[in-house]
Parts: C-alpha cells; structure tokens; sequence
C-alpha cells in the first residue's frame, strides 16, 4: 500500500548573511538572502526513501511569501510530486502558530496524508513549535528529533534523540515526525536539475483553501516586538609567527587569562 | 488553597535541571508577586522536598491512567487540564528536547503563546528574551494571553538560596486519552561524556584529513588533562565530522545541534566556523582557532588564532603542554 507523506519546508533567512556591526541597536534583514533552512532537505530525504520504499506520493507544503520560490524550486528538483505555497501575506510564514495552522489545515485539504515530516528545527529563529503544534491539531502521534525511522504501512517506529540518550517510541500511521541532521544524508541535486524546474512550478494556495481565513490574525498569541543584535566580544588576536614563537606567546596569553597553568 | 496555584508554575524534568528551572521560576514569580507551583505528572524525578527547598509554594500531583507512560504529548493533556482548573499565569519547563516537545503541545492545546529557550525576562512588560539568528540577536518576544508556557534556556537562570521546605502538596485527578505512541525502550548514550559541563574543549573540524589523525587530537586532549589534573578536558568536533564522516560519536558533537558548551577554554581545530557551531561556543570564555585558513569564519568568533597547519601546530602545542 503506498504512503502519502507531506514535507514542510521554510524558506529561511541565511542567518551567515546577516551583518552587525558594534553599536547597531537593531537588526536589519532588508536584502538579506534566505534559502532552504537547512534540516529541511533532511525531512526531503526521508520521504523520498519511503516513497522509493511503498510507492504513494510526496507533497512539499510551504508556508510564505513568493521569496520561496527558490526554496519550492529546489524540493521540486528532489522530484517531490508537488509543493504548495501557503501564502501568508502577514506573517510571511515567520509565525509558529500561523504556520502550524496553515499546514494543518493543507494537510486536511489534501485529505489521506498518512504522514507529515518536517526538519527538527529550522536554521533561522529555531522556534521548535511547528510539529508540536501540528500534532496538537490534528490529534496525531508526534515522534520529535528522529534520528533513525522505520514506517510499514501503518506504523511508525523511530529513535528520538533525547538528550542523555535515544528513546525507542513506536505507534502508528498518521503521525508527525520531526528529524535530526543526522537522519540520512540527502541525495545530490545537480544544478541543472535546479534549473529545469520551471520558473512558476507549483501550487499557490491561500488561508481560505486551508480552512482559516477566517480567523487571520486571531491566530498568533505572541508578538515579536524588537531584535536586536548580539554580540559576544571576542579578542581576535591573530598570531602571525613561526609556530614554535606563535605557541609561546598563545600559551603566554592563555596563562595571563587565568585559563591554563 | 488553589491560592497558591494560579501563579508561576514549573513542571520539573529532571532532577538535574530542577534547580535552575526553579530559579527562573521564583524571579518571575517574585517580580510579578506570584507564588510558584511545582506541577508533578506521572513519574517526576524531583521530590516534594527538592521543590519546597528551592522555594516552590506548593505541589500539585497530577494523577491519571496513562499519564506515567513518558510520553510527552499526554502529559501536555494532562498539564492543561489542570491549567484550566487553576489557570496560572505562566508554565515554564526546561528547554531539553522532550521540555520542548511537551511546552509545543500544551500551548496548542491552551491555545496559547510559547517561548523557547527564554534567556532573559522582563515579567512586568511582559518581554521574554531568547538568541535567534545562530546568535546574532535577541528576539523580544510577547505572549498575547496567559498562561505563558515557556521552555527555560539550559546553564542561565542561578538556582535560588535553599531555604526550609515550606508548602502543601494537592493531587488533582485528570482523565486523558491513551498515549498515541508507546515507548519500547531507553537507550542511554554511552559513556558519560557531557560537553557541556567540560572546562577544557579540544574540538576538530573538516581540517584532519584521516580518521587515523585524530590521535594527534587526543594527544593534545591528555596532555592538557595531564598537567591540569582539576579540569575535566573532553575532545570534541563539529558536525561534518560526527554527521558525515562517523569518525566521532555524536555525543562529542558541538554546537545547535550537538551540545550547546561553556567551557572555560575552547580549541578550534580545523574549524571553518560555520554559524550553527560558533552558537554553540558563544559562552565559552576564551576561544582558540587554529587553521590554515586565514578568512575562515572561526577568527572572528575566537580570542586567539593561529593561521597554520594543524599537522604542524598542534603537535608542537602537545610538546609545549607537555613541557
């Protein structure tokens, strides 16, 4: 029997291109890149194996704004079956509890998914309430931070990282999985592959087509209301020498800090 | 009674991280003049005792079939039915994976805000601080409607004075659904490697070249233990290293999604910097890179840097040690 599975993707902010500089008070991230969150193609992987497995399909769902596009390109070029973009024109997918609705809603409308997987985290603001939330509303068994995944066509057998250790959990179809980096290691895409996507692939669909239009920002029970930069001073000190001096005076300055003897 | 039950309320995970949790606990609490509750659901670690020394003003056993199965999901059920019958003003438990698990579900299903990995408060605004970005900023973050359940970032809240136990203990009896999933077994990781509790961390990146070579690593890591004696020195690595190549067991991993470390000297060996580790290095107090390369991101996360070979710093850096 073949298993339909539906993956969630986040097009996320590059938080390696965001630039601070000493005395910023806020954070900007007009023009800063965003790309795949980079569990996701994790999740990908994970679906495609059990679609090589049992056959059945596998469904991206995405929630956001068209600056996904590249990331909806890139899970079509894995040869998922097909991605949605949910549109969220306020909180451009940056809300967990939006996003959990949304995609609980998708899952729904798309009728018969037996399972939904997503990355353990996403690589920008790690928020780690998608899947909760998502097992939460549909009432389906949640197995979080998997590092190995066995399904049959009705259950679901994982290891779940927690920790001090790995819990072996099992139940059965449907269910929501989040997983680990260390997962699988995701098939290579070259990038021709990328680039014979075409440019406007995929489905768009809004609030109203995942049931909740009507409650539009009555969902969000948490505001940001300011980001500001962190830093952490570090001396950066290059010592420039021939190696025996340059571990003399690294040994000095280590001394001089109180951090060795 | 329930007087003491609509104020701050902790569910202890652990034994280890009770302390803490009850820290942040009692500084919110205090600031917003609320008592604290420590909620027990199924087979809680912590005692009575531990709770009421660390200054909880109350117990609130939760009690039910199913509850003591160990899965998160039905306890969050069982958490928020009480938190109905009380409504307290907020809910916090440790950010540990299965804290998090627990906090996500609990705030769906009280259809309410949640903050994980909260490093910092501001109880009468009402602003909850946590690092976003690979730790690059702070994100202040409100919660619209109470109960707040929020997950306490691990190592940042002190655990309060200990004073005499003081409080009464109230069972609540709950009725949730029979757990979706059931746990087959517990498989702790081997040995008792715990990075985040090491003094002194070596770690090594995508510079070493052969598996084998990793004996230079661990040489510098027992020369150090050896003229240190009173540090722990452990060897850790980033992620291409224990997720790509296996070569170290993922318990050595640093950084997001390894172990968060704090150690009062961190080595970075061969170490790009990618942005996912130096997070998890950012309370380190003093940070050494070595690497060839002299524009690799780990300078400017580190006090020091030697641009070199690691094939030729680091066992000269043993010799020194060893000297």
């Amino acid at each position: 029997m073949p298993i339909k599975t539906a993956v969630c993707v986040k097009n996320a902010i590059d938080p390696s291109e965001i630039m601070v500089d000493e005395g910023d008070t806020d954070i900007d991230l007009d023009f800063v890149p965003t790309k795949m969150s980079d569990y996701d193609d994790r999740a990908i992987e994970t679906a495609l194996q059990i679609r090589d497995e049992f056959g059945g399909e596998v469904t991206g769902l995405t929630v956001g704004t068209d600056e996904a596009n590249t990331t909806l390109r890139e899970t079509l070029a894995y040869e998922v079956d097909d991605v949605i973009l949910i549109e969220d024109p306020v909180f451009e997918g940056k809300h967990p509890t939006v996003t959990a609705n949304a995609l609980a809603g998708a899952v729904s409308s798309l009728a018969d998914i037996d399972l939904i997987i997503c990355g353990a985290m996403s690589e920008d603001t790690y928020t780690k309430q998608v899947p909760a939330r998502l097992s939460a509303l549909l009432d389906w068994p949640l197995f979080a931070n998997v590092t190995e995944l066995e399904v049959t066509e009705t259950t679901v057998t994982a290891r779940q990282d927690v920790g001090e250790g790995i819990e072996v959990t099992s139940g059965s179809l449907p269910a929501v999985v989040s997983v680990q980096y260390e997962i699988n290691k995701p098939r290579y895409i070259s990038r021709r592959q990328m680039l014979q996507v075409p440019r406007n692939a995929g489905t768009q669909w809004t609030f109203s087509d995942v049931g909740i239009a009507d409650q539009g920002e009555g969902l969000a029970d948490s505001q940001v209301t300011k980001m500001r930069p962190l830093f952490t001073e570090r001396k950066n000190v290059t010592i420039e020498k021939e190696t025996d001096e340059a571990i003399t005076e690294l040994w000095t300055h280590l001394s001089e800090e109180g951090v060795v003897e | 009674m329930s007087d003491a039950l609509n104020g701050v309320w902790v569910i202890p995970e652990t034994a280890s991280l009770t302390d803490e949790l009850l820290g942040a606990a009692t500084t919110l609490a205090d600031a917003l003049n609320l008592p604290v509750a420590s909620i027990h659901v199924g087979d809680a670690e912590a005692t009575e005792e531990m709770v009421f020394e660390y200054g909880a003003d109350a117990v609130l056993i939760v009690e039910g079939e199913h509850i003591s199965e160990g899965v998160p999901q039905t306890q969050a059920q069982a958490v928020a039915q009480a938190a109905t019958t009380y409504e307290p003003h907020a809910i916090l438990t440790s950010a540990t994976p299965k804290g998090s698990e627990l906090a996500g579900v609990l705030a769906q299903h009280l259809e309410t805000g949640c903050v994980n990995e909260v490093v910092a408060f501001d109880p009468t605004e009402g602003q909850l601080d946590r690092v976003i970005f690979g730790g690059k900023a702070i994100s202040q973050v409100s919660v619209d409607d109470t109960p707040w359940v929020l997950t306490i970032e691990k190592g940042v809240f002190a655990p309060p004075e200990r004073a005499q136990p003081d409080g009464e203990t109230v069972t609540l009896d709950v009725d949730v659904s029979p757990p979706q999933k059931s746990v087959v077994e517990f498989e702790p990781f081997e040995g008792e490697v715990d990075l985040s509790r090491a003094d002194v961390i070596v770690s090594v990146g995508r510079g070493l070249e052969e598996q084998d070579d990793l004996s230079l690593i661990q040489e510098l890591v027992d020369a150090l233990q050896q003229s240190h004696p009173d540090l722990t020195v452990e060897l850790g690595c980033s992620r291409p290293i224990c997720d790509d190549l296996d070569w170290v067991p993922e318990e050595r991993q640093v950084g997001l999604s390894g172990t968060i470390v704090a150690p009062q000297l961190y080595i970075a060996i061969g170490i790009s910097g990618a942005i996912q580790h130096v997070t998890g290095i950012r309370d380190a107090e003093v940070v050494v890179a070595i690497n060839t390369d002299q524009s690799a991101p780990i300078f400017k996360s580190a006090d020091y840097g030697i641009v070199g070979d690691l094939y030729e710093v680091v066992p000269q850096l043993t010799k020194h040690v060893q000297r």
